[in-house]
């Protein structure tokens, strides 16, 4: 299901009385699921999950064999007597030697890396849901909500086309778009959309909805959410004490009540309202305001991070777009010079600009298009980038200055922001490149 | 009628109703796998069951519901040939800031609440770590709390204060002798 698809709605053949009928159910049925749309929402969703899933079994690491080899925690056997479901399947339960949970191990983190990055992402994110249920399920003592949420989005998430857009795949994408035309080094594909991708948006929004209407009514089946003695009772149990906010509570003891209710409020508020385009921005800020509360007041970190990325879902494109602008706005211009003539110079432009998915820069060819701010002679030795204030800053500072402001490059900071040691290196090596160009 | 079935406009369409139909599926699973025990949800759950089981996406969403959970800390202790007793909590060397202080306290958990299946082998393993103590024995403990309220707190209780708690042997286990 993470092919472009491309179609209408389908035309019909109907005789009249069935076309005032179905028509019009389709073009609903369409309006709620197949709008054509792009990946951005799902994207994020993406970039979350793996970074969370990378550093989550990166830490679990040492322990790999103790949580879930068979001489662990819980042995295979005990394992085989509890979990007679055949619909239970773990990678881990057909290995043998401590070298293939290694590499499994080992594997599995580098998918995880790899969805985040968006790299080849239409088959690793299938590698990573296996990877995540076979965790699930060789120690289920060890798992907990989060874990079932992680399946339900990595389900949606492989349903989904994505890797379109914010990602090393698009990337890609754009840098085959640029070499194959480099006379037009400003142009790129056009950005994708499709009406799957809006489809499977859809599901992850119904499923974080479906999420917290039940967690909402579960919770009001129990005294202690009805009564409003919850929060007092979260952190007062041993896992989540926190004796600064109980020594608080205990003389004011109203704020138990208005948190307990104010989250089940927000529970059962956000199924309804986040469907409404004037709530949606109040119910958002609301479930990530609960979820930063779980994460600083009760440490559950992991819990809340991946909840909040499920609930990037509700994310606006427009939104997306007025950030992206108001970003460029505070970045301020730039214009990038470059050599036309020379072919090395080219493809490099191509590959760098790929990863400007803002497109913050704009480029000029000197040779075609002079600059009236920097000489022929001073392009002829280094490539220049023109700022809004008049400066031209020249090869390995131009790209000192781009790498820091335009969030594609932010992986590079590492490279040019070494205390001492990146100029130190990068001048020479700039230079060393800018004159032998024309035989590389 | 094979041209018919291979044309651009048929293909689109069977695209169109093969991705309706997964999208009605997905979510009625989504929809009924947390919907209340009833006969209606028992009628078709075992359809979406094999679904759900197998792609990891079973759960009730109940987090700290219908209650919270009362809570619980395990404890052990170590008894040498002398017959001293040394006790200790585990839990309280884990900090909460770091991402494996959960894993290892859903491990105490797991011991506490299945001491049959999992006691033998957390006592053998805690008997090697204290090894320098020399035990002879090591007796598995289960402490739950009871009520701990405004009041307890503006007296100056703790939470596990001995008289807020409840403690229960959970198994005691013999060392093996080296």
């Amino acid at each position: 299901m993470s092919g472009e698809v491309t179609f209408a709605p389908p035309q019909v053949s109907l005789t009249p009385a069935r076309k005032v009928t179905f028509a019009p159910l389709i073009r609903a049925w369409s309006q709620l699921w197949f709008r054509d749309k792009s990946t951005s929402p799902l994207e994020i969703t993406r970039i979350g999950v793996g970074v969370a899933l990378l550093l989550h079994y990166g830490i679990a690491t040492p322990y790999l064999l103790t949580f879930w080899g068979d001489d662990g925690w819980v042995p295979r056997a005990l394992l085989v007597e509890d979990m007679a479901d055949p619909w239970m399947q773990s990678v881990f339960f057909h290995f043998s030697a401590p070298w293939q949970w290694g590499a499994f191990h080992a594997f599995f983190l580098f998918c995880c890396a790899a969805l985040m990055l968006g790299w080849r992402t239409s088959w690793v994110k299938w590698f990573v849901l296996i990877g995540q249920i076979s965790y699930d399920y060789r120690n289920p003592d060890i798992t907990y909500g989060v874990d079932a949420i992680l399946a339900c989005l990595l389900v949606i998430l492989c349903f989904a086309p994505i890797g379109r857009a914010m990602s090393l795949d698009r990337v890609r994408e754009v840098q085959r778009a640029k070499l194959a035309n480099l006379a037009d080094l400003g142009a790129r594909p056009p950005k994708f959309t499709s009406p799957w991708a809006f489809a499977c948006t859809r599901l992850m929004q119904i499923q974080m909805a479906v999420l917290f209407f039940f967690s909402a009514t579960d919770k009001l089946k129990g005294d202690d959410w009805w009564d409003g003695n919850a929060v007092w009772l979260v952190f007062s149990n041993i896992d989540y004490y926190n004796g600064v906010l109980l020594d608080f509570f205990a003389g004011h003891y109203w704020l138990v009540n208005i948190g307990t209710y104010l989250t089940i409020l927000i529970e059962v508020a956000y199924p309804f309202l986040i469907w409404q385009r004037r709530t949606r921005p109040y119910m958002l800020a609301g479930a990530i305001f609960l979820h930063l509360q779980f994460a600083l007041l009760m440490n559950l970190y992991y819990f809340s991070f991946v909840m909040i990325m499920g609930h990037m879902s509700f994310v606006r494109r427009s939104w997306l777009v007025s950030l992206g602008a108001a970003w460029k706005r505070k970045m301020g211009d730039m214009e990038m010079i470059y050599d036309g003539a020379c072919g090395f110079c080219k493809r490099s432009m191509a590959r760098f600009l790929a990863y400007d998915g803002l497109e913050q820069i704009r480029v000029r060819d000197f040779r075609t298009n002079p600059s009236p701010l920097v000489s022929d002679e001073q392009m002829k030795k280094a490539l220049y980038l023109v700022l809004p204030d008049g400066r031209a800053l020249p090869g390995f500072e131009a790209y000192r200055y781009v790498v820091l402001r335009v969030p594609g490059l932010w992986w590079q900071v590492p490279l040019f922001y070494v205390p001492v040691l990146s100029r130190l290196f990068g001048h020479p090596i700039y230079n060393w490149i800018a004159a032998n160009r024309s035989r590389l | 009628m094979l041209h018919l079935l291979t044309s651009k406009p048929a293909r689109e369409g069977l695209a169109y109703a093969a991705m309706s139909l997964l999208i009605v599926w997905h979510t009625t699973a989504m929809v009924i796998e947390s919907a209340p025990d009833s006969a209606a949800t028992r009628a078709v759950r075992h359809i979406f069951q094999p679904y759900l089981t197998l792609l990891g996406m079973e759960n009730n969403w109940g987090f700290f519901a219908p209650n919270v959970h009362v809570g619980t800390q395990f404890r052990y202790v170590v008894e040498d040939a002398a017959g001293k007793r040394s006790s200790f909590t585990p839990g309280d060397q884990l900090s909460r800031f770091h991402p494996i202080s959960i894993w290892f306290k859903d491990r105490y958990k797991s011991i506490m609440d299945y001491p049959d299946a999992y006691g033998d082998a957390a006592a053998a393993s805690l008997c090697q770590e204290h090894a320098a103590l020399h035990p002879v024995a090591v007796t598995l403990l289960k402490v739950e709390q009871k009520g701990y309220w405004p009041e307890d707190r503006l007296a100056g209780k703790h939470l596990l204060d001995p008289d807020l708690v409840d403690v229960q042997i959970l198994k005691t286990v013999q060392c093996q002798a080296k």
